[in-house]
């Protein structure tokens, strides 16, 4: 029989490494987020267990810790609200692909950007990305709805580019 | 397929297609010829879905944290607990030094009251100081010089 842990905040592994790597673009600083955040949960202990919504407590986790990131090393000059972050060795070694798919994250605002991902990414549904952010499904549907405005117009302008 | 594939499209970018009409979606995009640009952004998307976390740590390491802290609060507790017993220890023993004073004090007492009392008792005697003197006095030897 599996514990609580196992069952309910190990699944979320790899959704939140994903997540964590999307705002920080290091694997190795997602992978040390990832790590901390789990520690973070263990030592929660039968608190989590108590909580309705574990898996949004595991994204505010997962936030604040990368937040604490940029601030301790500076290289944003704002957050949530900001676009712009430094390039990392990783950004390099990325794929055309997932290359262009940053590049278009960047130029949404956080909650589009979470909805945007956990839509197309992680291929929730508005309830569960719902539960996730903590903010209602209309609110999902709304800041997908914004996101995928902003897509069509990037591609048009990539397509106009080319 | 190309009624189909801008029908999902329509209802993608208004956000009101549900994951399988996605599915759909993004599968007609890859099969067509067209669509260059979307074709790469879901190409992204579906590596981005690729990525995944390296190994964590083990819990227990961080039970083993828990069970230090642990001990450093029964430490600490048994250390507070012998502090206490040495104070206490401390305290009774001044306290006894205290009521043997007080004994001594008490057993002086009552010698000089005993002692005050059997003077009090010779005082009938004293007067035997002067018979002596009488006797002088009535010796025809005896002479003051």
């Amino acid at each position: 029989m599996k514990t609580f842990f196992e069952a309910k905040i190990w699944p979320f592994k790899n959704q939140l490494y994903r997540m964590v790597y999307l705002w920080v673009k290091d694997r190795d600083v997602a992978q040390d987020i990832l790590q901390t955040v789990f520690e973070r949960a263990w030592m929660q202990g039968s608190s989590l267990q108590k909580m309705d919504n574990p898996a949004g407590w595991l994204m505010k986790c997962a936030k604040n810790e990368s937040l604490q990131h940029f601030r301790s090393s500076k290289k944003l000059v704002e957050f949530p609200e900001a676009e712009i972050a430094a390039q990392t060795s990783d950004e390099k070694n990325l794929s055309e692909e997932v290359g262009i798919v940053f590049r278009f994250m960047e130029r949404l605002p956080e909650k589009q950007r979470e909805a945007f991902h956990l839509r197309e990414v992680e291929g929730l549904t508005y309830e569960e990305i719902a539960d996730y952010l903590e903010i209602s499904m209309e609110q999902v549907k709304v800041n997908l709805h914004r996101a995928r405005k902003t897509l069509k117009e990037y591609l048009m302008a990539r397509q106009d580019g080319r | 397929m190309e009624d189909r594939l801008n029908y999902l499209l329509e209802r993608y970018w208004n956000a009101e297609s549900s994951l399988e009409e996605e599915k759909e979606l993004k599968e007609l995009i890859r099969q067509s010829e067209d669509w260059t640009e979307q074709k790469i952004l879901f190409e992204g998307l579906q590596e981005l879905k690729q990525f995944e976390a390296g190994p964590i740590q083990e819990m227990p390491n961080v039970a083993s944290k828990r069970i230090s802290f642990l001990w450093l609060k029964i430490a600490a507790l048994f250390l507070i607990f012998l502090v206490s017993i040495s104070v206490s220890y401390r305290y009774f023993e001044k306290r006894a030094e205290e009521k043997a004073y007080e004994q001594v004090l008490a057993a002086f007492e009552l010698i000089q009251e005993n002692f005050q009392k059997a003077k009090e008792n010779l005082e009938p005697f004293e007067d035997l100081r002067y018979l002596q003197s009488s006797f002088k006095l009535l010796d025809p030897t005896h002479t003051d010089d």
